[in-house]
């Protein structure tokens, strides 16, 4: 059983690569460091009697899940408002929506002032590949090669067979490779 | 990176995950503090399941659980079994007033009222009919 020091220093070791991994995927700030709250709590709630060597891979199954559980949630929303948005547009017009619209075309990453250095143009650069990338060959690259994960412990994860991780990472490191030589950014 | 990735492309993998590692680290402040209260929240949650020892240790222990109540079911039967039972009230001896009865020294006025079937009543009433 993991002593609550160990899962504090797991938790202090993983949350900001768990912050990365939902904000590649969901591409709103706010929105991905909800996901990591509620994978936090739900690891410790659910799971804090399990050994501390089985963490990592406990952590990343339930990120994914409330990855999910984002977008699902996400679709029912859309559909009530997609309902009820011919009514507002004719009352009142929604500036919400027209927001939301020209922040999703923006795409997640905006240059901040800071952001003029080159380290973090080729973060920029990298990180917006990676956004493009479909989401199953994300997820395999980030588990394989930035998490660590072996091939069975990522299809588990993923919850799919260990050939699919190995397409997914392979197509996505070919992707990858492909758009940063589109940007100019050569390894 | 325990994995191996197609040859050609090793160099970028190592640099799209060195880039990600430098990126982590230079997260604004915000992010991290929010990242922060974020893992303040879950282990509160944590310590809170520690403090609450005890009696809800049990509620986490089926085993433990059953074993106690099987043990205080075990105690109360043991106790049930060993405890003094009161005694029912011992009947008052009436076998002297019944031979009087019988032999004609009392009157048949006492069965009118049971509550003269007591020695001072009887007394009483026998002094009253002589």
């Amino acid at each position: 059983m993991a002593t609550p020091l160990e899962i504090e220093h797991f938790l202090a070791e993983v949350e900001r690569r768990a912050y990365k991994h939902a904000l590649y995927a969901i591409h709103e700030h706010h929105s991905a460091l909800d996901v990591v709250q509620n994978a936090m709590m739900k690891l410790v709630e659910r799971y804090a009697d399990k050994p501390a060597g089985e963490l990592p891979m406990l952590f990343q199954r339930i990120l994914q899940n409330c990855i999910h559980d984002h977008f699902r949630r996400a679709r029912v929303r859309d559909f009530w408002v997609r309902l009820v948005s011919p009514l507002r547009d004719k009352d009142e017009g929604s500036p919400e929506t027209l927001e939301s619209l020209a922040a999703s075309a923006e795409g997640y990453v905006s240059p901040s002032p800071e952001q003029t250095v080159a380290e973090n143009q080729h973060l920029g650069m990298i990180e917006k590949a990676l956004s493009e990338l479909p989401a199953r060959q994300r997820q395999a690259f980030l588990l394989r090669y930035w998490e660590g994960m072996d091939v069975a412990e990522s299809a588990e994860i993923m919850g799919c067979s260990q050939g699919s991780v190995k397409t997914h990472s392979f197509r996505a490191v070919n992707a990858l490779a492909r758009k940063l030589k589109e940007m100019g950014l050569t390894p | 990176m325990n994995e191996p990735v197609p040859g050609d492309h090793f160099s970028l993998v190592k640099q799209v995950i060195g880039t990600l590692d430098a990126g982590i680290r230079r997260l604004d402040d915000k992010t991290l503090s929010r990242l922060y209260a974020n893992r303040r929240a879950a282990l509160s949650t944590l310590q809170a399941r520690h403090a609450g020892g005890g009696v809800l240790a049990f509620r986490r222990h089926p085993a433990l659980w059953s074993m106690g109540l099987a043990t205080l079911l075990l105690g109360a039967g043991w106790l049930v079994m060993h405890m003094p039972m009161p005694s029912p009230p011992a009947s008052p001896d009436t076998s002297e007033l019944d031979i009087q009865l019988l032999t004609g020294q009392l009157p048949p006025q006492v069965f009118a009222d049971w509550s003269l079937v007591t020695r001072e009543n009887v007394e009483a009433v026998c002094l009253t009919d002589t």
